[in-house]
Formats: C-alpha cells, sequence, structure tokens
C-alpha cells in the first residue's frame, strides 16, 4: 500500500465515522428533547462520574440495557464514544498501513500514539 | 431557561462560535468553554468536555478532506503526536485535580497566548535552507506536497525544539479540553520550518488524535455530559462546515480584528473569573 492510499483510504473511514457519530448524536438529541419538554437543564453544577462511564464498553453495555430513565443519553453517548474512537480507529489503521508497507519506525511511532489514546480510555 | 429552548439556544450559539473560530482560524474549543461558562453559567469542566468532543469532530471532518487531497504529512503528524497525546494525558490527569478557579486563569492566559500566536506576522520559513536536520532525514519526514508545478519536496528542521513545544500543546489541551492547534502550527511552521498548508492539514489530524488522548480520562471523569455535548458538538461541527464555505466570500481581515478583539475581552474575563472581589 502507497503512502497516497493508505491516506486516502484513511479519509473515507474518517469522514464516515464523524458522519456516523453525528447521525447518531443528533437522532439522540432529538429524542431527548422531545421527551424532556419544560424539564430544567442540569449542566450547571457538577455531578460527579456516573458508574458505567468507566471505559467505552461499559458505556455500551449500559446504552444497550433498557432503563426507566437515562437511556436517551445513553444512545447520545453511544455517538460520543464513536466520535471520540474515531482518531484511535484513525492511529490503528496508519500503523496496519505502515506495516504493509514494512515501515518498522512508524509502526512503532504510531503503535505507540495507539497505546498511548488506549491507556486514555481503558486505565 | 427550560428545555428545548435551553439546549437550542446552546446549538445556536455554538454554532456561531464554529462559524467564527472557521472563518479566523481558531478552533472551536477555545472559543466555545468562555461562551458555555461565562454566557450559560455551565460548570467549566463540562464546558471543557463538551469543547473537546466539537474539537474531534471538526478535526476528524477538516483533516479527512486535507488528507484526501495528499497535503497532510502523515510521518511528522504521527511523530509528533507521541508527544502531544503524552502531554495531553498527564494535562487531563492534571486537570482532575485542579480547582475550577485556577483553570479559569490558565484557560484565560492560553486564550491571550492565541490570540498573540494569531495576530503575529506569519513568515513562510520553508524553503530557506536547501538540506532537512540530520535528525529530520534520519526520521524521514521530509515529505513531498502537491503544487501547481506537480510534486515539490520540502526540507523540515528543529526536531528535537518541535517536539518538546508539542508536549507543552499536548498539556494544555488536555488540561483546557482545546485543541491548542495555535500552539501547534507556530512548532511546525516557524520551528520546524515546514510549509504553511502542510502544517495546517497535518495539525488538523493532529488535533483530533491529540484530543482522544483527554478525551479517555474526560469521559471516565463524567465531564461529557450528553446532553451538553450533543447540541455543542452538533453546532461547531455544523457552524465550521458553513464557516469554510463562507471563507473564500467574506471579509476575513476585518473580521480577524473584530472577533479576535471580542476574545481577548473574553480571555481577560475567564482570568478575572479566578480572583473573586471582595
Amino acid at each position: 500500500m502507497k503512502d497516497q492510499q493508505i491516506q486516502t483510504t484513511l479519509a473515507r473511514v474518517m469522514m464516515a465515522g464523524t458522519l456516523l457519530a453525528a447521525g447518531i448524536i443528533a437522532l439522540g438529541l432529538i429524542w431527548f428533547l422531545v421527551t424532556h419538554v419544560g424539564t430544567l437543564p442540569g449542566d450547571r453544577i457538577y455531578s460527579g462520574e456516573p458508574e458505567y462511564f468507566k471505559n467505552p464498553v461499559t458505556i455500551v453495555q449500559h446504552a444497550l440495557q433498557i432503563h426507566e430513565t437515562g437511556h436517551r443519553r445513553s444512545l447520545i453517548m453511544i455517538g460520543i464514544v464513536l466520535l471520540l474512537i474515531n482518531p484511535i480507529v484513525r492511529v490503528g489503521f496508519a500503523a496496519f498501513g505502515f506495516a504493509l508497507q514494512k515501515d518498522r519506525l512508524y509502526t512503532a511511532v504510531s503503535l505507540f500514539v495507539f497505546a498511548v489514546l488506549l491507556f486514555s480510555f481503558f486505565w | 431557561m427550560t428545555e428545548p429552548l435551553f439546549d437550542l439556544a446552546l446549538a445556536a450559539a455554538a454554532f456561531v462560535a464554529g462559524v467564527i473560530g472557521a472563518l479566523i482560524g481558531l478552533g472551536g474549543g477555545v472559543i466555545i468553554t468562555p461562551l458555555l461558562v461565562l454566557g450559560f453559567g455551565i460548570d467549566i469542566r463540562y464546558a471543557m468536555g463538551a469543547a473537546l468532543a466539537s474539537v474531534i469532530a471538526t478535526s476528524s471532518g477538516a483533516a479527512a478532506a486535507y488528507l484526501r487531497d495528499g497535503i497532510s504529512n502523515l510521518r511528522i503528524g504521527l511523530f509528533l503526536c507521541m508527544a502531544t497525546t503524552t502531554g495531553a494525558v498527564c494535562g487531563a490527569m492534571l486537570a482532575l485535580v485542579l480547582d475550577q478557579a485556577v483553570l479559569s486563569v490558565i484557560f484565560g492566559v492560553a486564550l491571550l497566548t492565541t490570540v498573540l500566536l494569531s495576530l503575529r506576522k506569519q513568515k513562510d520559513l520553508s524553503g530557506a535552507a536547501a538540506l532537512s536536520d540530520p535528525l529530520a532525514v534520519k526520521l524521514r519526514l521530509p515529505g513531498v506536497r502537491p503544487t501547481q508545478e506537480g510534486l515539490q519536496a520540502y526540507t523540515v528542521h528543529g526536531v528535537i525544539p518541535g517536539f518538546l513545544i508539542m508536549i507543552v500543546a499536548g498539556i494544555l489541551s488536555g488540561l483546557l479540553g482545546i485543541g491548542s492547534g495555535a500552539f501547534k502550527v507556530v512548532a511546525m511552521d516557524q520551528v520546524m520550518r515546514i510549509p504553511f498548508k502542510v502544517t495546517t492539514a497535518t495539525s488538523n489530524f493532529m488535533i483530533g488524535v491529540t484530543a482522544a488522548a483527554s478525551a479517555g480520562i474526560y469521559l471516565k471523569r463524567g465531564y461529557l455530559d450528553p446532553a451538553l455535548v450533543a447540541p455543542v458538538a452538533l453546532g461547531v461541527l455544523a457552524g465550521a462546515f458553513v464557516g469554510a464555505k463562507l471563507l473564500p466570500v467574506a471579509p476575513v481581515k476585518v473580521l480577524r480584528v473584530i472577533f479576535l478583539t471580542a476574545v481577548s475581552v473574553i480571555a481577560v474575563q475567564m482570568i478575572l473569573r479566578g480572583f473573586p472581589i471582595g
């Protein structure tokens, strides 16, 4: 795979990922709004960390469970997680491309960045 | 203000911030956070989380376009991302222990610095030397870029100082929930003497990756409130898209002066928040 091919494929993956994430967030937001007419927004006071926000996996697990309340927010959370993992996929894909090129130095560089990102999400 | 009015107002404000950001060349992050804090009374931690998500959204969109056109230098981007992501993780952890007031002051100072950086006379230092620095060559950083006369090679310099500035840019990004694009651009075009277009394109690629490094930590600590992130990120994303379309026809010079002045005033207000009167 040539540099230019890596870049073009990467560009497609990134664009699709961003649009998909934005679409899910928009759906979740509309759902949230139609069911919250007249309520007060609760964004003014920091309420700490919900248990299930531990990492992307627990968020998606939580969102897939049916809850009396909160599942509308969870749909938005799935979109947000998708948005956040876009750069991780980007770096992972670059590592793969460099590995195919047998470019050891940049496979290692990409994997280092990939590891830092994974650490951030799963420590 | 109750729902859905509050969210619509947020989305509208974020949209305006996205348009302005695209027009004057500042990312959404540095504009949206003060707007949420000062204008909507939102906790700065939630504001930073929403800004960071917006930064990832806009940079992913823009970076995709640049990558497709072959302007970005993936090697330079990934190499420097080692510095920015490591810095961002440290910055985000630091943000967890710092007081809101302290964060507000640091934010204001970083915002003022960003304004000064974007006001400076931009000197294109690329092409001044015939040869790249030996370290840059060893790392295979120099690349080619598409120009009207076909592909043109460019040189890369100052690898170590550039890398060090990127660590600082990463720390700021994690600490404040911004893309810190202004700092990244300075490191690349002034210190490493990479051509402007390559710098802009590569920095867009890096901003998203850097922001993701902080995002994991923000996520875990509950800084990403879905009800806030959704209207803000969508607003900024749409605004940035419209802003980019307006760019060729808008009176950019006049707008820059007006908005950079406004941003400076906002920066001072953020600093003053750290010093309650009385």
